[in-house]
């Protein structure tokens, strides 16, 4: 463990040694991700002026989950994100895999931290803000155990993401031109914005169970905002180890079947 | 010492394709390496020639662990290559002559620290073996800068130091000098050499080229279409594939070159130069009639072009 983070901090130092020698790229990057957050979060208070809750949830239980959903996407598209879609998009088509299957460390672990981002991370002092300027406006108290249930299953939201997101990029290893495939899980965040109580009973099911959105963003709120049920918490962390234990296997098999590129 | 052996080991490419007329796949195999045998011992330097497409790079790929046989068994410093134990990777090296591991938009010493921490080596052995590299290699200057300014032979220089930081036993070279300049190919050549004699490191390279293989390799493996046609040393090849001398006459003047005409042996005439080729046998009686008839200066007598030998090698398998 203690050599995967000296790994991730010296990319991110050598990322950041990048970035600084093109720094143009920083600021338009920085800018798009800040736009993104703005538009997001103003577009809540816009949807809030004419409807005081929607399924239910009020302005700040809203702003809570989005914000709290954004915290993290925006870690995922700083740290995993780049890597992950270059490993679809480039790395196995032209070979730049095979340097790491030959390094003493996990390539699917290598490849997904590979291309960190750092500039990603200029929203996330914007979201805190709103996570607890919108926590200060509730109105209520939340208990120790909520909070604690809460950054459980955080973590396990955030690696839940990460599993979807791996299951989206491994066909690349039968199907090159298959990485169109991993823009799903961007398109999933449009689904996560908002309180699952919105959603008809089969499409709830289907967030649950084959593609379980409800646990990335949805869950961790609601133990944090209402009551922490236990079955909320088994299922987060079941179904979080169930998709990393999927994403693992389909990533060993199909690993097998990589056939590196011609030189 | 055995530290490489394989057995019939195979990979077979399928692509699938759909036929939309019949409503059905196509499948077409494609045999990369076809049932090779093969065995190395610790501190080899073994070439393995042929030509594009032979199956050499798959092979390889295959003894470094990268891609899956479709059937055989390899056995890599008594590890199986494909279950890519740490201790196996932690063991061997890799360089591609088309591909880069350095970070493109950065320097490569911090490339090398990000190596440092993946094959945990302690600070004091980096940093010795690193300044030992670069000495010998020259490249002091060339550390700080970054990658994408530097020549192609500067780039590889600093690739090989990449794949030797950790001093494996085995290093995989797939065609390590394609492209470089004369100067440059020599240098690295030198620079593989001291490192095989030196760390007993055991190399496998690939190469197009004849002058890396006669430059490196006592050991010569030729692969064409997958399968293995030669496995043996450059001279006992040249000995089975070429068992001629060559010897060349110059021929400045008409009276020459008519004179060379009259000779009984089986020989052609070549941009000024009669060339007959000799087998070594009867070469004495050849070398005596020439010697007669043509001024001593004139006359080369020497082995065929490698080069020539195994392009023969390849047209006749």
């Amino acid at each position: 463990m203690k050599k995967f983070w000296r790994i991730t901090y010296i990319l991110y130092r050598n990322a950041v040694i990048r970035d600084l020698k093109i720094s143009i790229s920083i600021i338009t990057g920085a800018l798009n991700h800040l736009m993104d957050g703005v538009v997001s979060i103003a577009l809540i208070f816009i949807v809030y002026t004419k409807t005081d809750a929607i399924g239910g949830w009020n302005i700040y239980e809203t702003l809570i989950l989005i914000s709290s959903m954004k915290i993290i996407t925006t870690i995922f598209s700083s740290w995993l994100k780049k890597g992950t879609g270059l490993f679809a998009e480039h790395m196995v088509r032209t070979g730049e895999y095979d340097f790491y299957l030959t390094k003493p460390f996990d390539p699917m672990i290598a490849v997904s931290i590979s291309k960190p981002r750092i500039y990603n991370l200029i929203n996330i002092p914007f979201y805190v803000y709103i996570f607890i300027y919108a926590i200060n406006h509730l109105g209520r108290s939340i208990p120790p155990v909520n909070i604690a249930c809460f950054f459980l299953l955080f973590i396990c939201a955030f690696l839940l993401f990460y599993a979807l997101r791996l299951i989206t990029v491994i066909p690349a290893f039968w199907i090159i031109k298959s990485y169109e495939l991993v823009s799903i899980t961007d398109r999933l965040q449009n689904v996560m914005k908002y309180p699952a109580d919105i959603y008809p009973r089969t499409m709830a099911i289907l967030l649950s169970t084959l593609l379980p959105i409800f646990a990335i963003s949805y869950l961790p709120v609601k133990v944090l905002l209402f009551e922490p049920r236990l079955e909320y918490i088994i299922y987060t962390i079941l179904i979080t180890g169930l998709f990393l234990l999927l994403a693992r296997l389909f990533w060993k098999f199909g690993e097998k079947h990589y056939g590196s590129a011609s030189s | 010492m055995k530290i490489i052996n394989t057995k019939k080991l195979t990979k077979t490419f399928s692509k699938s394709e759909f036929d939309w007329r019949r409503l059905r796949f196509n499948k077409t195999d494609n045999i990369a390496v076809n049932k090779i045998d093969l065995e190395i011992e610790e501190g080899e330097f073994i070439g393995f020639l042929g030509p594009n497409g032979a199956g050499k790079t798959t092979f390889l790929k295959m003894l470094s662990g990268i891609i899956y046989p479709t059937s055989g068994e390899a056995r890599v410093l008594g590890y199986d290559p494909f279950e890519k134990k740490y201790d196996f990777l932690r063991q061997i090296g890799l360089v591609m002559g088309q591909k880069n591991q350095l970070w493109w938009d950065l320097s490569a010493s911090d490339s090398y620290d990000l190596l440092k921490e993946i094959y945990d080596l302690d600070e004091q052995t980096f940093r010795k073996n690193l300044s030992e590299m670069v000495g010998v290699l020259g490249m002091e200057k060339l550390l700080a800068r970054r990658v994408r300014n530097m020549s192609l032979g500067e780039r590889m220089k600093c690739e090989i130091v990449a794949s030797l930081l950790h001093q494996p036993k085995v290093l995989f070279l797939d065609e390590p000098t394609i492209g470089l300049d004369v100067v440059s190919a020599q240098a690295i050549r030198e620079f593989l050499k001291r490192v095989n004699v030196e760390k007993k490191c055991t190399i496998i390279l690939t190469s197009h080229y004849m002058a890396d293989v006669e430059a490196l390799c006592k050991r010569v493996v030729i692969i064409n279409k997958g399968k293995k046609i030669f496995d043996g040393e450059l001279a006992q090849l040249m000995q089975k594939y070429a068992p001629e001398k060559r010897v060349q006459i110059i021929l400045p003047t008409l009276s020459d070159r008519e004179k060379f005409a009259h000779l009984k042996f089986d020989k052609k005439l070549w941009e000024g130069k009669g060339i007959i080729s000799v087998p070594k046998n009867k070469l004495k009686n050849v070398v005596e009639e020439i010697f007669d008839q043509f001024p001593a200066e004139n006359i080369l007598i020497s082995d065929p072009e490698t080069e020539e030998v195994i392009s023969k090698i390849f047209q006749e398998s």
